[in-house]
């Protein structure tokens, strides 16, 4: 039995003893994580994290287009979508904030429910939260969003609040852990910060390795 | 049999000579090392996370029964299915049986350095499983049967010519006639490849860079998507972890990500980051409805309760390799061992055997630039020369080396000898080398003055010039 085997060799391996205290240290900081040090840049104010979500998202080559309120949000798709990928339709899931978006001011703009197994050309999904210290998306599945829309289009528009706008990891994370499941986590908890990308040949940079080639965000409010 | 040691010198003869992959390796310093230095410069606070992180990997090791545990109930409550292997047998065992039983055909893998240990895509080819590496620098080495010759940029020895070579020996669906400008095009073909693996595999196997015991999650980091992809999209998904990798909470994951993408690649932090917990929901309509993790020990447990503890605070960024003036001439093949570099030459004694790879510490000038940058403090020049002792005292290694360490101990013991001749070696040497200061060639020494001169001493030995400083005679 490799488990009783490990975990006696583990044992043996730390001098462990029935009663040394250590099982209650383990839960104890599994009960309450521990706050480590942070950065100053994870505890800027909201207007400095604004400018630096912005900043790191653009400086790995994403686009962000700023809009003030819900209801302009699908003109800023439809702009993008005309600009690079003309007539195509857009592919999101049940996600109902998204759905009461007014989208009959953009006509030409079709949207297409979400299945599985057919890759879509451009995946439209709503971030639960933004990450000011490493400009990133923080995405969490289910059929709101499903995570293969992170990863499976050519280009991928991500919607996110201001309001959700973190300064640091730590918060953004808790963000993303205000759901029913297992240890409050969705299955698939997404950390995305700019397109696809690899340097696998010639150490030279080139965006759209196996997922997205473009990365539109676009930041309501 | 030739030694080890043996075939360690033949290959990095062979590197040395080797112009494209010396073209390759002039990269590693400018891209790799000179990324990592303008990360950290924009972050002032790394230093001292560097001490958090230090600590967070020590105290879990010193409570990994407790946290492995924690990690298994809540991976278990999660519903993914925890499987522990003592050996790489157990693990490919374990493995090979949950893809049988799944009547898998095709297996696409996320990058995983623990398979590498384990030499999984050659036990499942052999059992007649298809198995796609899918992250890029992978997929080009197993074209043709290679090892990754680095551990977060596996191609790193291939040059864009050689890539392409590959390709279209390998690609023969496209016309012979097309045409390659640049790595951008060589990466597109890539894709359309691969995305037809993605979509038909049955199984995904990825490793892990975390596994977190709060939440029972397994976390990947990844700039391409491959290894999302991987895990995503087929109905069977296989995590492949050793027990070290296991972190107690998301919060101290946090602090080891602040530090991971920096070290590695000079990223703040790459692409992707993703957390998966579990298998798919009951809501849901995506992701696999079967997720397994494969937990391996392979002589960790052993490391654990030695003096050789703190090389399993590794979080495999690489960056000892990246600064490591032996890896950077000679490239990760010459080690020969799945994992190269300075951490290779601290980890891999105790994954396989002092014999087979404890001369690979001797491939270290010593200078301490792999300890200078490692994220978690790993003290690699005092664990390799812990290697060299045991190799010493195992009785193997060169028969000269033995010898003259030998002469040396025995000389080194005898004071009355020692410093006598000692005073005499400086004395004639000082004598001799005064006029240029230097040696062009000397007797016993060639091994260094075929390459470079050998400083001559001043004259007096170490010993003498202490002597005469706490006398007070001025220098």
């Amino acid at each position: 039995m490799s488990r009783a085997d490990i975990f006696s060799k583990v044992k043996s391996a730390l001098q462990a003893r029935d009663g040394d205290g250590r099982r209650a240290v383990a839960d104890a900081r599994v009960a309450t994580p521990p706050a480590h040090p942070r950065p100053q840049r994870a505890s800027v104010s909201s207007a400095e994290a604004r400018a630096a979500f912005i900043r790191h998202l653009e400086a790995v080559s994403a686009t962000v287009a700023p809009v003030a309120v819900p209801d302009n949000v699908p003109a800023a798709i439809a702009a993008f979508t005309s600009t690079h990928y003309p007539g195509e339709p857009i592919t999101l899931g049940r996600d109902p904030w998204l759905e009461a978006l007014p989208w009959p001011r953009v006509p030409e703009l079709k949207r297409l429910a979400w299945q599985p197994g057919t890759p879509p050309r451009i995946g439209l999904s709503r971030a639960v939260a933004a990450i000011a210290e490493t400009g990133t998306l923080v995405l969490a599945s289910g059929p709101d969003n499903p995570a293969s829309l992170n990863y499976l289009p050519e280009a991928h528009i991500v919607v996110v609040e201001a309001s959700t706008l973190k300064a640091s990891m730590e918060a953004g994370l808790a963000s993303a852990r205000q759901i029913p499941g297992p240890a409050g986590m969705p299955r698939t908890l997404a950390l995305v910060s700019g397109a696809s990308r690899t340097a696998d040949v010639g150490g030279k940079l080139v965006a759209g390795a196996h997922g997205p080639k473009k990365l539109l965000v676009i930041f309501v409010g | 049999m030739t030694a080890p040691i043996t075939l360690f010198k033949g290959r990095v003869g062979d590197a040395l000579q080797d112009a494209q992959l010396q073209s390759a390796l002039s990269e590693v310093p400018v891209n790799l090392a000179g990324n990592r230095a303008k990360a950290i410069a924009a972050l002032p606070e790394f230093e001292s996370l560097r001490d958090v992180a230090r600590d967070i990997k020590d105290h879990t090791l010193a409570h990994l029964d407790h946290y492995l545990d924690i990690y298994e109930k809540n991976a278990t409550a999660a519903g993914a299915k925890v499987h522990w292997a003592s050996t790489p047998e157990d693990a490919r065992a374990i493995i090979l049986d949950i893809c049988r039983t799944a009547n898998a055909h095709l297996v696409t893998k996320g990058k995983s350095m623990v398979s590498e240990e384990i030499h999984l895509n050659d036990h499942l080819e052999q059992a007649g499983f298809e198995v796609v590496e899918t992250d890029l620098g992978e997929y080009l080495i197993q074209l043709e049967h290679e090892a990754p010759s680095h551990i977060i940029a596996p191609a790193i020895h291939l040059t864009v010519a050689e890539v392409e070579r590959r390709f279209r020996k390998a690609h023969t669906q496209f016309p012979e006639s097309r045409v390659f400008n640049e790595p951008a095009d060589l990466v597109a073909e890539a894709r359309q490849v691969l995305r037809q693996k993605f979509l038909t595999a049955d199984v995904g196997i990825t490793g892990a860079n975390f596994l977190i015991a709060e939440t029972g999650s397994s976390i990947i980091v990844t700039n391409e998507g491959n290894g999302d992809l991987t895990q995503l999209l087929p109905k069977l998904h296989i995590v492949i972890a050793s027990i070290d990798k296991v972190i107690p909470t998301l919060a101290d994951t946090v602090t080891l990500m602040r530090l991971l993408p920096r070290s590695a690649t000079g990223q703040e932090t790459t692409a992707y980051v993703t957390f998966t917990t579990g298998a798919r929901r009951n809501d849901e309509h995506e992701g696999p409805e079967q997720v397994h993790v494969v937990i391996l020990d392979n002589g960790r447990s052993e490391l654990l309760g030695s003096n050789m503890r703190s090389v399993l605070r590794c979080i495999r960024c690489g960056a000892c390799m990246n600064h490591c003036p032996v890896y950077s001439a000679v490239g990760g093949h010459a080690y020969g061992t799945v994992y190269p570099g300075p951490i290779g030459a601290a980890l891999m004694p105790g994954l396989s055997s002092v014999k087979e790879t404890a001369h690979l510490a001797g491939a270290s000038t010593f200078c301490g630039a792999c300890a200078s940058v490692c994220p978690v403090k790993i003290p690699l020049p005092d664990l390799m020369r812990h290697w060299r002792e045991a190799e010493f005292q195992a009785g193997s290694g060169s028969p000269l080396a033995r010898a003259s360490l030998k002469a040396w101990a025995a000389l080194a013991l005898r004071p009355k000898l020692y410093h006598p001749l000692m005073r005499f070696a400086a004395a004639t040497l000082g004598a001799l080398g005064r006029r240029r200061g230097a040696f062009r060639w000397l007797p016993l020494a060639r091994g260094w003055t075929r390459y470079r001169d050998l400083p001559a001493p001043e004259g007096r030995t170490f010993q003498q010039l202490w002597r005469e400083t706490q006398k007070g005679v001025p220098r």
